[in-house]
């Protein structure tokens, strides 16, 4: 993935210095690019005017999301959705307490979801694993006993 | 989102939902074999009018009373009807089956006599460890030891729901407080979930390593082979060592341990191990993992009719057990009735072919084999979605199954087509 700049975030931010999420717009800039703030914390781009480029910016910041920044795959083909992950995370755990003594996972809050019979993750950026947190957590791969769940 | 209970394994999970529109369906916490069980809500496949089969062989669909007057006259006609399945049915549907099975004076028997008879036999039904529930386990499961079962293939959510991964009264860190064992003879998924992977070597492996961890258990002297069934003395002796440790261990067995040559030998020593396991300590658990949803429910209710486990032969009075598969191969039926399971996929291939003559009558959602081959096929609503009931779970615990939509037009329910029958059947008598 090639790096972002912080200028080409910058240059799509509505470049007020308001301050509304605590600092300069090219501070905000920065810490965007090193996954320290989230986008929505920029809440003139939800204003009518910055439509385009907030979907610019969304576009941008999109790479961050994807299972790259976690090193979670999840292989649906080979899924049992016999549900291990979402008892053994402990985020899960946090969200949805009864994941925890097995239950499955019911609500939109968690990171994994049995969904037609197969494991999706639905909240990557919950992931423990996720920036800014980056613990090096294993659990889901160790307990998926379909081995559907790849972390490198 | 419907609240349901899924009836796809023995499990029946009641903390999924699902939503069925007209041909699409979405599911939360249902596994993968669950998921597949409801889909045949939506299936083109499914079966939604009665089927004759005509003189020249060919099925042509025809009306629910047509098919309940031949189905009728067929059993009343024989001398010795099967009705055989109901390990997919509900309670009721069972009971209806004994009833049905009463005024015709034929057998009764459900797939529990293939799966089930072996435990009766080798007393491994009853005793206090085989009194327990899944509930416990969560709750106090400190080593679960899986003996030739591969739940993560045949019981996908046993690991999460109750075994392996959650926590429970005693168990505060989930998978973290639990010690996990799985015996095989190959490397099967369970196998990845164990603390202790015992893969087995040799046709008697199974034997020497139950010999050589009672040995152990009771306390021994002498210095310990340097291997047993392939597994180094190591390995085996820490697993000893944690079982000793443990103040609860459950105990799961399935097919691998049942359906071998050795299995004479095997449970003895199974319930042996169990036995020298419970202590004033120590309690240990005894559960077999069954296939079909429902066969305890199965021979709960065929014990509480008959005082029989299944496989009754209501032509003597009292009626008497009986062993309906013996019968099947040597042809002693003229008229067999299959419901729910698909007797011919089933049943050991003497059984199947010997039943394949035989005039079928077959109660299914799906067609199978036996509803190819059946002279009637009844079209049945599906048990959990468009018929309720009470079932059994694998460790016994009662569940009502409530239907939440109706079945397709001209479907009917277990239970409405066997009352029908069962009318049908005592009106002319």
């Amino acid at each position: 993935m090639a790096k972002l700049n912080p200028m080409q975030i910058y240059k799509l931010l509505p470049r007020t210095n308001c301050k509304k999420c605590g600092m300069t717009c090219m501070a905000f800039a920065t810490r965007l690019v090193l996954r320290e703030v989230s986008l929505e914390e920029c809440t003139p781009l939800t204003e009518p005017g910055y439509k385009e480029q907030l979907a610019t910016l969304q576009e941008l910041i999109a790479p961050l999301l994807t299972a790259e920044e976690t090193g979670i795959k999840l292989d649906e083909e080979i899924c049992s959705g016999c549900g291990n992950c979402v008892v053994v995370c402990p985020v899960d755990a946090k969200s949805e307490p009864d994941t925890a003594y097995g239950k499955a996972a019911r609500t939109s809050e968690t990171v994994f979801r049995v969904e037609n019979g197969i494991a999706l993750i639905i909240n990557l950026s919950k992931c423990r694993r996720f920036p800014p947190d980056r613990v090096n957590c294993r659990v889901c791969e160790q307990g998926c006993s379909a081995g559907a769940i790849e972390i490198w | 989102m419907k609240d349901t209970v899924c009836c796809g394994c023995s499990l029946f999970c009641d903390d999924v939902c699902v939503k069925v529109q007209k041909t699409e369906l979405s599911s939360l916490g249902l596994c993968g074999l669950g998921h597949g069980y409801y889909e045949a809500v939506i299936s083109s496949s499914r079966l939604n009018s009665p089927l004759l089969r005509a003189s020249d062989g060919k099925h042509t669909p025809g009306s629910m009373d047509e098919a309940l007057d031949k189905a009728a006259e067929l059993l009343r006609r024989s001398k010795k009807p099967l009705l055989f399945g109901w390990s997919t049915s509900p309670n009721e549907v069972i009971q209806l089956g004994l009833e049905i099975a009463r005024s015709v004076q034929g057998v009764f028997d459900s797939t529990a006599s293939l799966e089930y008879g072996t435990l009766l036999q080798h007393g491994l039904v009853g005793g206090e460890a085989n009194k327990v529930s899944l509930d416990e386990v969560r709750d106090f499961g400190e080593h679960v030891i899986f003996w030739g079962a591969n739940p993560a293939e045949s019981h996908h959510r046993l690991a999460s729901r109750f075994a392996v991964f959650p926590m429970g009264d005693k168990i505060p860190e989930g998978r973290e407080s639990r010690t996990i064992t799985v015996v095989d003879i190959r490397e099967t998924e369970s196998v990845r979930l164990a603390n202790h992977q015992l893969v087995l070597k040799g046709g008697d492996a199974d034997i020497e390593i139950l010999s050589a961890l009672i040995h152990e258990l009771e306390g021994t002297d002498a210095a310990p082979p340097d291997q047993v069934a392939g597994i180094p003395a190591i390995e085996f002796l820490s697993l000893g060592k944690q079982l000793k440790l443990a103040d609860y261990v459950a105990v799961f067995y399935g097919n691998g341990l049942l359906h071998r040559p050795q299995t004479e030998a095997t449970l003895p020593l199974l319930t042996k191990l169990v036995s020298t396991l419970n202590t004033e300590k120590r309690r240990c658990t005894l559960l077999p993992l069954i296939a079909y949803s429902n066969t305890i429910g199965a021979v709960k209710t065929c014990l509480a009719f008959t005082k029989q486990p299944f496989a009754v032969d209501f032509a003597s009075k009292p009626p008497k057990p009986c062993s309906a598969l013996d019968n099947i191969v040597s042809g002693d039926f003229d008229v067999a009735l299959s419901v729910g399971v698909d007797a011919l996929g089933f049943l050991p291939r003497p059984a199947a072919r010997a039943l394949q003559k035989l005039p079928l009558i077959s109660l299914s959602s799906l067609p199978s084999l036996t509803t190819n081959h059946a002279r009637v096929v009844l079209p049945t609503a599906l048990t959990g979605v468009e018929a309720g009931g009470t079932v059994n779970r694998v460790d016994g615990e009662t569940l009502t199954l409530k239907p939440f939509q109706s079945p397709p037009k001209g479907v009917l329910t277990e239970e409405q087509i066997l009352t029908q029958l069962l009318q049908r059947i005592t009106d002319s008598s």
